[in-house]
């Protein structure tokens, strides 16, 4: 199910508060709560394909044994190390197979043919890549790891760890949980008035990113992504208009879930704060998909060494943990390119250091290079192919001619309506005020900003036709 | 923050997500006594039962004709059927095909958003029976069916139908809820139950219906915003969008490079087909060249190639359509191609003195003037064809207006729209018509009779296949005024046509398929599409054969 749905907004949600809090809230109210949010949850997950519940149930009981062997008290340290790199392989496996076989397949299947190893192709069975397995496979993966290091203590029972995986709200795109942020939580937590009218605030306000700012702007991108040689003003007012989807749609996904929890009590970490003004590419990872990042620095930087093993090693850490962030989000030559071309720039921001000429530029000159840095990037990312990727940077910087019906895509791109959604989304991206900050006092105009946000993003909503989420890929 | 505060906005926030579905389904109720939400249950419990016992009884039905068609030929033989029980078994084998119709039906839908898949062993089970009851019937009627053959056909059909029934047997009243609970199983787990069902309820929202178009409104009012289908131009020039996106997106032979991943070229739209249109326009040809008969291709140019300069800042020098492209490619593959793009590019260097347009401001298609140009155009390629001569028919001209309300203006749903002091309207566009009438005359050539231009589908030398092109004006007021009459009028013959709208891309073809036999005495078949079906064409560009079995007789 998609948060920004009519089935969702209007059936789901209202149904699953009722009996949230028809059931009681004494006694052992809050493990029959956690139940039905694990009911409630593999209904939302199966919405989109029912079949792929039994696959989450079958990975969450898998990590929970797993789990349990690593914190029987007295375990031998051999048995510890087995379940840990069982409950890892088994995750990873079951990401690799769906995310990767096709790619690796099909590629494997052009290299066969280039060099001339038969016309035939390779029999390549269609694997459907589940919604937000890169997610609960994380966040599985965060659990057993943090037991093994003793960092976390283990989920009370299967329902309990079942809940932690399910939690509807952070599924499908995140952002991706620690079970020690929450443990505590699924035990016991408060439910209050001002939780869950700030929860109702910052979902109105992810709400409204999505489908007031992420959506019209998406309509956009698409046109001149797939335009034939946009030429240079349609190129740049693509990516800027995908800068604001992909940053609207993701941050908006990411409001909207820690709004939903908090109306459930649980508290979730921020995933965004003002990325976009940032000043060089390391501040804008560390604002950026702020969970991801940090289970990257915890999960995979650290343990390679981090910093700590001399200049060349932190380097070579950098570049892999960022190529791996490109694996991550897709089997696509584009997203690899991209990751270490983010790479490439958080590590020429720490060789030059502080003696770096950009840090003696005008900070808002910084933030604008930051921006061009990080646009450039997401033409690779959100290009079909790396030729395509160069064929756009090529209108960009004037190198490709514009096609003769590029003055036609400029009358579609430039119509006002367009205009004036573009100048909203660059004053909300770029005036510092993050949803967070936002709900934190929460005045009556605020109230009722929020509620004229809803009211408006919904309406919005049953007018709209182009309406994915853009990490639901992933 | 106060408490106070704080449940006052939760209350108005529960009472906006509550609201929408208590009001629905309060409607729903008093509208037909039926809850949509609810009736989830019923299609996925009810439904799949009711279809389990329709196909039950047919099969019963076709099983009890089956014995009496047995009992009354016998074991076999090598000799022809009794002429005394031929009249029956017909009878009989009627009553089965029209029950085995029903069974393919009830074997199809599984509820009212599933379908079966196409290679649904009881689906395909259902058409086998009836392609054997059909052949039996065939041979029946001519007289040549043995005994022996006849028997060996029904045991054949009779295994189909056995099948079936096993699959779907009767259902005792012990039996229902397991498999009550089965159907909810193995249906609501299905996402192809589940997306339709979620469009059925986002469709039918009065809260959606009722937003849609004031959103519009306010939208068209705010920002001159046509919506998804249209994109507001200059001098009150409506475009239809996928008219404007065919003009700027690759070129569609680009697509052969997509299995490259460092292809510059990609377009997901296109990843749909991998069909490519010169290569089926060539088949065709081909199909068309065996049974003697000549192809001619004429590509209607799209309002954004003609009118760019409405659309956006003058660019008419510079920009050349992506058909352009297209017509050469077919030129290099040897296929015939009218360019119409040229002289409809000449002639709206005339608009001013002629103080009219060729296309219609608020419509995609064009007025009466582009029509008569792409007739005379297309009728002179025709006249150079050896085998041409010149038809006997007279036709006269009467000039005629209608009133056009622009088919892009009514996809915006904005017209009639009128909120308070607010209002949105768009006038019909006069357009003047050239209506083509056939007169009769006398021996002393007085006009005795004019009636209207009409298709001649036998004796016709020429058959057009089309678009919405061709209906407009055509089968549309004021009738018999589009290019096809024009095209007549010029050939001085009536043309027999296949026209459907937005469907000259594949749907003609299979329509043609089917009716074959109006190929007959035919000497040339003209193929108009709009340039945008290059890419968009309904149902893509797939292969047909011309060479079946027509599913009807030639009209009189």
């Amino acid at each position: 199910m998609v948060f920004s749905s009519h089935i969702f907004i209007f059936y789901f949600l209202p149904l699953f508060l009722l009996i949230y809090y028809l059931l009681p809230f004494q006694w052992r109210g809050i493990y029959m709560k956690n139940n039905w949010i694990t009911i409630a949850s593999y209904l939302f997950y199966g919405w989109l394909e029912p079949w792929f519940v039994i696959l989450m149930l079958l990975s969450t009981t898998w990590d929970y044994y797993c789990g349990k062997v690593i914190t029987t008290p007295g375990q031998v340290q051999w048995k510890r190390k087995a379940a840990l790199i069982t409950a890892i392989v088994a995750d990873m496996a079951l990401l690799v197979f769906f995310k990767y076989y096709m790619f690796t397949m099909e590629n494997l299947d052009q290299i066969l043919q280039l060099l001339g190893l038969g016309p035939q192709y390779l029999p390549i069975m269609q694997v459907v890549l589940p919604s937000g397995i890169s997610f609960y496979t994380f966040v599985a993966l965060s659990y057993t790891i943090d037991l093994y290091r003793g960092d976390a203590k283990p989920a009370r029972n299967i329902q309990t760890f079942s809940c932690f995986i399910g939690l509807f709200p952070h599924l499908i795109a995140g952002p991706i949980i620690r079970y020690q942020t929450v443990a505590d939580q699924l035990a016991e937590r408060d439910h209050t008035l001002e939780k869950f009218a700030s929860g109702v605030a910052i979902f109105a306000l992810g709400f409204g990113k999505k489908i007031l700012l992420a959506n019209p702007a998406g309509e956009v991108a698409r046109a001149v992504f797939y335009a034939n040689d946009p030429g240079m003003l349609n190129a740049w007012w693509g990516i800027l208009a995908y800068h604001f989807q992909i940053y609207f749609d993701f941050c908006g996904y990411s409001d909207m879930a820690v709004g939903l929890a908090r109306m459930i009590g649980i508290e979730f970490i921020k995933n965004f704060d003002a990325p976009y003004l940032s000043n060089n590419i390391t501040v804008f990872w560390r604002k950026w998909h702020i969970s991801l990042s940090s289970f990257i620095r915890d999960y995979l930087y650290i343990p390679l060494g981090g910093n700590r093993k001399g200049v060349g090693r932190t380097y070579f850490n950098l570049a892999l943990a960022f190529f791996l962030c490109g694996v991550w989000h897709g089997a696509k030559l584009t997203f690899v390119v991209w990751g270490i071309y983010q790479g490439v720039f958080l590590i020429f921001e720490r060789l030059t250091g502080k003696n770096s000429v950009l840090n003696k530029i005008p900070f808002i000159v910084q933030i604008i290079i930051t921006n061009i840095i990080v646009m450039f990037g997401w033409v690779m990312f959100n290009s079909p192919s790396i030729g395509h990727a160069f064929m756009y940077w090529g209108s960009m910087v004037g190198a490709v001619k514009a096609s003769s019906g590029a003055t036609h895509l400029t009358a579609e791109i430039f119509q006002s309506r367009h205009v004036f959604e573009m100048v909203l989304c660059g004053v909300v991206a770029f005036c510092g005020v993050q949803a967070h900050d936002f709900i934190k006092k929460l005045t009556v105009p605020r109230m009722t900003f929020s509620l004229v946000i809803l009211v408006l993003a919904i309406l919005a909503m049953f007018t709209q036709t182009y309406n994915p989420f853009l990490y639901f890929q992933f | 923050m106060k408490k106070s505060t704080a449940l006052i906005f939760i209350i108005i926030f529960l009472m906006m997500i509550f609201s929408v579905p208590v009001v629905q389904a309060i409607v729903e109720f008093k509208n037909d006594g039926t809850v949509q939400i609810v009736e989830l249950f019923h299609d996925v419990s009810v439904e799949p039962l009711k279809r389990a016992e329709t196909i039950n009884k047919y099969s019963n039905e076709i099983t009890s004709d089956i014995d009496t068609i047995k009992s009354l030929i016998g074991t076999g033989g090598s000799g022809t059927l009794d002429s005394s029980k031929v009249s029956i078994i017909a009878e009989l084998l009627d009553n089965s095909k029209n029950n085995t119709m029903e069974l393919i039906k009830s074997c199809n839908t599984i509820n009212r958003y599933v379908y079966a898949d196409k290679k649904d062993k009881r689906l395909l089970a259902a058409k086998q029976t009836l392609a054997e009851i059909t052949e039996l019937n065939k041979e029946l009627e001519k007289g040549t069916l043995l005994q022996g053959k006849f028997v060996k056909g029904i045991s054949s059909v009779e295994t189909d139908i056995n099948q079936l029934k096993k699959a779907f047997p009767e259902i005792n009243t012990l039996q229902m809820p397991l498999v009550i609970i089965k159907n909810v199983f193995s249906l609501f787990w299905d996402s192809r139950y589940i997306r339709p069902y979620e469009k059925k309820i986002e469709n039918a929202s009065v809260f959606a219906t009722g937003a849609r178009p004031v959103m519009s409104f306010f939208r068209y009012w705010l920002f001159n915003d046509l919506g998804d289908k249209g994109i507001y131009g200059k001098n009150g020039f409506f475009f239809y969008r996928p008219d404007v996106q065919y003009t700027y997106k690759p070129y569609i032979s680009s697509l052969q490079n997509y299995a490259n991943p460092f292809s510059n070229v990609v377009d997901p739209e296109l990843l749909k087909t991998n069909e490519f249109p010169v290569k089926k326009i060539a088949e065709f040809r081909d199909q068309l060249k065996e049974k003697g008969i000549d192809l001619l291709v004429t590509i209607v140019p799209g309002k954004p190639s003609i009118y760019s300069e409405y659309l956006s800042k003058d660019n008419s020098e510079k920009f050349e359509s992506p058909s352009m492209r297209f017509i050469k490619e077919l030129d290099s593959a040897g296929v015939s191609v009218v360019d119409l793009f040229t002289p409809f590019l000449n002639e709206k260097k005339n608009d001013l003195d002629t103080e009219d347009l060729l296309y219609l401001r608020k419509d995609t298609h064009w007025k009466a003037r582009g029509a008569w140009l792409a007739a005379s155009t297309v009728a002179e390629q025709i006249k150079k064809y050896p085998w041409y001569q010149d038809g006997t028919f007279e036709y006269v001209i009467d000039t005629v207006e209608v009133m056009r309300e622009g088919d892009v203006a009514q996809m915006s749903t904005l017209p009639n729209m009128k909120i308070n002091e607010l209002r949105c309207h768009f006038p019909a566009e006069k357009t003047k018509c050239y209506q083509i009438s056939k007169v009769s005359r006398d021996e002393n050539g007085e006009i005795t009779g004019k009636v209207l231009y009409k298709d001649d589908y036998k004796n016709s030398q020429i058959l057009l296949l089309g678009d919405s092109f061709s209906r407009i004006y055509q089968t549309d007021e004021p009738r018999s005024a589009g290019w096809i009459s024009h095209l007549a009028y010029d050939l001085k013959q009536p043309l027999a046509t296949i026209v459907n709208d937005g469907g000259a891309s594949t749907i003609v073809r299979e329509i043609l398929a089917r009716k074959n036999y109006l190929l007959k005495n035919k000497k040339l078949v003209v193929w108009e599409f709009v340039e945008r079906d290059i890419r968009y064409g309904e149902n893509g560009w797939k292969s047909i054969s011309l060479n079946g079995e027509p599913n009807s007789e030639m009209p009189e």
